[in-house]
């Protein structure tokens, strides 16, 4: 394991230690519950092999003197575990009745949920109060409440959060989705989306948006009105510049039709691409030669036929109401499962990229948990092919 | 839709494409209806392969791999499919995605299917001026090569926008049938011959 | 400053976490008081990545699921490969979980 995590961590153990002291001291429990947390958390470090032994300590961290635990005690005996320091004192094994806590808490371990404590949020949310947000809506939006999908609280007495409703979380949000959808076509709001900050390397894959517009009043006036739209949209930078753009793009992409017969960089190939709604500054491909995906033998090619109608409220269509062969093997729903989480990575990401299917990442400031060993980087760059 | 999956592997039908080519649909667009509201957020955060970000769109963007398509789905219950290279295909993909949609505790149905565009291409394997063609078809057609190198040609029977590159490919777009696509292609596959390009 | 909880998850997290968890269990500590460590932790955790952690890595594989969703993205990858200058470690499946660092500066 690389020492430097070590230290790290231990400078971290101390940061945090020497930080909440003060607290410590004015809200009731002392230095020396501070130091049994400091031991039993360097203890517990130590176990799982990510702090070495012994720690060398900044000298400046010393152990107040005449404390009555010895928070460290001697590192080259293999550790034991936690019991060692919780043994030391009386009062810490039989702490003083409903404890000194500032305010009227319940007792500890009758029941899940007691400690009425406002924490920030989910724990991958910003902190509580200082997320800076730029609206209204990404306040609550940065605490709403998670469920378990990315991960369980782990301990009861975080678990207690502000009980937050996902609709109300993002009714700004929802008011647009009902403004842009209610009385227009879902197509719309393709549009409304992209006429905002626009790329100049979607120009080229958006053009054959002219898919989107035509829906609304029939086919053949709407593909002029998207030229309209990407002209103008190439025009605001040098014109001879988009056009070298759209070739860029276009060498980007790999050829996808079957009758080229040339890697000859095409704006073609872009217009054929699916439009470009909401990327992370890649160009919107799908590329359906690809061959990454296992496809199961059972793939039912063409539409289920249709079965006994016993879904009421399935009236004016002819389709089959949904049903078990419309599951997808591949992309269903987590069934809970949700993966074993000994590997795990967490960062935070500068950027998420996409192009057809190939996802590029940068992530900074991470730990790693590989292998049994925590590995910490300051810059990550990924490459995922989907 | 018989025909479909075939072309490239079967002697072309010259009855139904005297140009001998079959132009390959390449993207297909369509819409269905699943006709109950939809907590966005809850979908994004329980299904694979789903993106929210409403600050920026009003839409969970998910994704399958079979058939590989997108699709984007709004709080009103409408759906997007799109990146299908068949309509079969694309009505598999928003059936499935519906399904995906159901499993995870919502009513919905699968109202109004509808192939809203159809993206066709193929390469009629010479090169072409679009000059010549810009010029004698000028009611068509709009050039302006210091913008878009391809030529946008309105076909008014049926009402296909071709997008024609000197290179001689072609992009065939806004179709609503894949009848549509082959016409369009059948209807100016004898004017690009008239406007060939002799040199090279 | 704003920080995450993000790194409660990691190692170094997840043993305060238990050795909080234990306090407040045996009347040790407060619950309160247990949180305020834990904020302090994301800030110092934060703070040290920042400033102590130098080494670059680079992450390769199949992207199994992923999604984005509250500004998190969680990515899960099958046969995974991850370099560093002095090393590199292949994974079966593993998950990756990013915040958006731009909440942090803004």
């Amino acid at each position: 394991m690389a020492t430097s995590t070590s230290s790290v961590y231990v400078s971290v153990i101390e940061d945090v230690i020497n930080k909440v002291r003060e607290e410590f001291m004015n809200s009731g429990p002392g230095e020396d519950v501070l130091k049994e947390l400091q031991g039993t958390w360097e203890a517990k470090m130590m176990q799982a092999g990510v702090v070495n032994a012994p720690i060398e300590r900044a000298v400046a961290s010393k152990p107040t003197p005449g404390s009555a635990i010895t928070p460290v005690h001697d590192l080259n005996v293999p550790y034991e575990g936690t019991e060692e320091y919780e043994t030391p004192t009386a009062e810490i094994l039989f702490p003083p009745t409903p404890l000194q806590t500032p305010i009227q808490t319940p007792l500890p371990g009758t029941g899940d949920n007691l400690y009425n404590i406002p924490t920030g949020g989910s724990d991958f949310s910003a902190s509580a109060n200082e997320s800076g947000s730029s609206n209204g809506g990404s306040n609550t939006e940065l605490k709403a409440g998670r469920p378990s999908p990315y991960m369980q609280p782990p301990s009861p007495w975080m678990n207690h959060r502000p009980p937050l409703d996902v609709n109300i979380a993002y009714v700004e949000g929802r008011d647009e989705v009902d403004r842009g959808t209610s009385h227009q076509p879902p197509t719309q709001d393709f549009f409304q989306m992209n006429s905002g900050k626009r790329k100049r390397e979607d120009l080229a894959s958006q053009y054959p948006a002219g898919g989107f517009i035509p829906q609304q009043d029939g086919a053949g006036d709407a593909a002029p009105e998207v030229f309209e739209i990407e002209v103008s949209g190439g025009s605001t930078s040098i014109g001879g510049r988009a056009c070298s753009e759209m070739v860029t793009c276009a060498l980007r992409s790999t050829p996808k039709i079957p009758q080229l017969d040339g890697p000859i960089p095409d704006p073609y190939d872009d217009a054929l691409s699916t439009p470009n709604i909401y990327n992370y500054q890649g160009t919107f491909n799908e590329d359906y030669n690809v061959a990454n995906t296992p496809t199961p033998n059972d793939l039912p090619v063409s539409t289920p036929a249709p079965v006994v109608q016993n879904d009421v409220g399935d009236d004016d269509d002819d389709e089959p109401p949904l049903n078990e062969n419309d599951d997808d093997d591949l992309d269903d729903v987590d069934q809970g499962e949700e993966v074993n989480t000994h590997h795990l990575v967490l960062a935070q990401f500068d950027k998420v990229t996409r192009t057809k299917s190939r996802w590029k990442c940068t992530l900074k400031d991470g730990i790693m948990r590989i292998n049994n060993k925590d590995i910490l980087f300051n810059k990550a760059t990924g490459e995922f092919d989907f | 839709m018989a025909e479909q999956g075939l072309e490239g592997s079967q002697p072309v039908d010259l009855k139904k494409h005297p140009s001998g080519i079959v132009p390959t649909l390449q993207n297909i667009v369509s819409t269905v209806n699943l006709d109950c509201k939809l907590d966005l957020k809850a979908i994004a955060l329980q299904a694979r392969n789903a993106e929210y970000n409403p600050k920026r769109f009003a839409a969970v963007i998910m994704r399958i791999r079979e058939p590989k398509t997108t699709a984007l789905i709004f709080a009103s219950g409408k759906m997007v499919c799109t990146g299908a290279k068949s309509e079969q295909q694309s009505k598999l993909a928003a059936r499935k995605y519906a399904r995906i949609i159901q499993k995870l505790g919502f009513p919905a149905q699968f109202k109004d299917f509808k192939i809203q565009n159809i993206v066709g291409s193929c390469d009629v394997k010479f090169p072409i001026r679009l000059e010549g063609l810009a010029y004698s078809h000028g009611a068509f057609s709009s050039y302006e090569p210091e913008l878009f190198p391809g030529l946008i040609y309105r076909m008014k029977q049926p009402k296909i926008v071709l997008l024609i590159f000197v290179s001689g490919k072609i992009v065939l777009t806004g179709a609503k049938v894949r009848g549509e696509t082959y016409e369009a292609f059948e209807n100016i596959y004898p004017v690009l011959t008239e406007f060939r390009k002799n040199q090279q | 400053m704003a920080t995450f909880e993000l790194y409660r998850r990691s190692t170094i997290g997840m043993c305060l976490t238990e050795t909080l968890d234990e306090m407040v269990q045996n009347g040790t500590l407060s619950p309160e008081l247990a949180i305020q460590v834990l904020v302090q932790f994301d800030k110092s955790m934060t703070e040290a990545l920042e400033t102590q952690v130098k080494s670059k890595v680079s992450i390769k594989g199949h992207l199994h699921t992923y999604r984005f969703c509250d500004n998190v993205w969680t990515f899960i990858l099958q046969d995974a490969l991850f370099k560093n200058e002095d090393s590199s470690e292949t994974v079966g499946r593993v998950k990756i979980v990013a915040c958006d660092s731009k909440l942090l500066t803004q």
